[in-house]
């Protein structure tokens, strides 16, 4: 080949794609479509400012497919749920249930056994980044740093009923692992030798001063950002902590880390990982192939050692439905699964000593929120790609998943 | 983000975003297909920002995804399901590249190749990258990228030697 072949080559490249121009408002969709995503994220789609809460009757009537290594079990029994319109789930602790309502994504809590409001806190836009209920049932919520009203961001840690709060302001916490009730691990995520650090609060409405420190041996790695993943950014695993980092000088493609092993680690170009968590020793991850189209973000769901080597159960290879895995939660040893597949939007078994049934839920639409207790799960889901509010259903926790 | 990154995006995105999405469209010969991989690199990019910005990286950081994608979906299908655009780049000589001997049937020929061996080439050829930052792209050793351009070039000689009017010297 010539010098002059790869010149025509050249020319040819030019002509053939001169006539490719983007759409004119290709920034605006592509920040739309970037928070859509974060919304999803952090389960706050809600779009209007009344929330209900009401009991009614309903029925199972899970439509599921037997499968050889994973039953997939119909449920028929009657059993209560709770609805609350306009909302999102975002957590569940004892007597509290967690929601962000209304476009001012108002933090509320409710009481999961009277159904009544407790109390809505605003919180600075455009809400929170991440949310997690720790030890003591207190709520650590943390900020990006604000679009609209030019605010730093922060790291809130409140009381269970959401009416004392203590603040940590210049942090960007990407996400929030609480450790005591007054301690969390958080990573900053744009620290130039990228590791974690360990949060100090006083405890909501106590003087004090609150404070953050790096923490020796928990090093990411170099050239690499966090990740917000649905299913949390960071989880405990074997005494060590794994977090979901998306590692730009790889292109972007998201791995699990181990913190203090930086070559430890799982997940490549085929195999993306999207969301995670812990039930016993075991890490469960959704893996996104990189496929594109309706199946862009799913793929099968893998379990992983301690050291992140693959020790995924044949049962769950070999479902179909676990293969388009979207999103995954855990309580105990209960795993909950999105998936794509049809009639299977939500499915639950038991990852204990040996793997329990698949379940699937009554659920309609893409799952977008998830928080479960040992007896009750509670979802938000929508139609598949719409902006429209999601509702928070719950369900009693089938037995076959307890 | 602030307001400021906002902007300094939609600059970023109006400097860039023809010459990405013409990359991409040369990587997967769809151009909806290139269009929708754009802007879920620029959604990435976008929730990366002030990172990205930070480093000074925004063209790489959205040519790196965006290559990776196209080549990852460009082996999820055989060429002859996703051709590209023939009102576009016909076999018959094309008006725009009508009087060039061999320009079409090149054309023609480069969308026979794999994926990653077309990325190899539009990243050297289009997007004017050094071995080197091909390499970095690509994710790959520079002694990979040598041997796939290698490959591509040879293979395109073939396809082209097997033209009815192939004249690629």
């Amino acid at each position: 080949m010539s010098t002059g072949v790869e010149h025509e080559l050249a020319a040819a490249f030019e002509s053939a794609s001169e006539f490719v121009h983007p759409h004119p408002e290709l920034a605006q969709r592509a920040r739309a479509g970037a928070r859509s995503r974060r919304r999803r994220a952090i389960a706050a789609a809600a779009a209007v400012c009344a929330a209900v809460m009401l009991i009614a009757g309903t029925t199972y009537a899970a439509a599921g497919r037997h499968h050889a290594a994973m039953t997939v079990q119909q449920r028929q029994q009657g059993s209560r749920r709770i609805v609350i319109h306009h909302a999102a789930v975002v957590g569940v602790s004892g007597k509290y249930l967690y929601a962000l309502v209304g476009p001012n994504l108002l933090l509320t809590a409710y009481d999961r056994t009277s159904g009544k409001m407790i109390r809505r806190v605003t919180l600075p836009p455009p809400g929170p980044s991440r949310l997690a209920v720790g030890p003591g049932g207190l709520v650590w919520v943390s900020f990006d740093d604000s679009f609209a009203s030019h605010t730093e961001p922060a790291l809130w840690l409140l009381s269970p009923d959401l009416r004392l709060h203590s603040a940590l302001t210049g942090f960007q916490a990407t996400s929030v692992l609480p450790v005591t009730r007054t301690s969390a691990w958080i990573a900053e995520p744009y620290l130039p030798h990228l590791g974690l650090l360990r949060v100090h609060m006083p405890l909501p409405g106590q003087s004090g001063t609150a404070s953050a420190v790096s923490e020796p041996d928990t090093s990411l790695g170099r050239n690499v950002s966090l990740m917000t993943a649905p299913g949390g950014w960071s989880v405990k695993l074997g005494g060590r902590i794994v977090v979901i980092l998306d590692d730009s000088a790889s292109g972007g493609y998201n791995q699990l880390v181990l913190a203090g092993s930086p070559n430890v680690r799982f997940g490549g170009p085929q195999t993306r990982i999207s969301a995670m968590t812990t039930a016993g020793n075991a890490l469960w991850a959704t893996t996104d192939a990189g496929d594109h189209g309706e199946a862009y973000y799913q793929g099968p769901l893998v379990r992983l050692s301690a050291r992140l080597r693959p020790s995924t159960p044949g049962a769950v290879r070999a479902s179909p439905i676990l293969a388009r895995s979207e999103d995954v939660w855990s309580d105990g040893h209960t795993i909950w699964v999105a998936t794509g597949a049809r009639g299977h939007s939500l499915v639950c078994f038991t990852a204990g000593s040996r793997i329990g049934p698949l379940t699937t839920l009554p659920v309609s639409g893409e799952v977008n929120s998830l928080a479960a207790t040992a007896t009750t799960v509670y979802v938000t889901a929508g139609p598949p790609g719409a902006y429209t509010p999601p509702v928070i259903v719950s369900y009693p926790v089938p037995a076959s998943c307890r | 983000m602030r307001s400021a990154d906002d902007a300094d995006f939609s600059t970023f995105v109006a400097a860039s975003a023809r010459r990405l999405l013409r990359s991409a469209y040369l990587i997967t010969g769809s151009l909806p297909e290139a269009e929708d991989l754009l802007q879920t690199a620029l959604e990435k990019a976008y929730r990366r920002w002030p990172s990205i910005r930070q480093k000074d990286i925004p063209e790489a950081y959205v040519r790196k995804v965006l290559v990776t994608a196209a080549i990852d979906a460009g082996r999820r299908r055989k060429p002859a399901s996703a051709p590209l655009d023939e009102d576009i780049l016909p076999g018959a000589p094309d008006p725009a590249v009508e009087g060039v001997p061999g320009r079409a049937a090149l054309l023609s020929c480069v969308r026979e190749l794999p994926a990653g061996q077309r990325a190899v080439l539009v990243l050297r050829y289009f997007d004017d990258l050094t071995e080197a930052d091909t390499a970095r792209m690509l994710g790959c050793s520079v002694g990979t990228v040598k041997s796939q351009h290698a490959r591509a070039m040879a293979r395109l000689r073939e396809l082209v030697a097997n033209q009815p009017d192939g004249s690629m010297t």
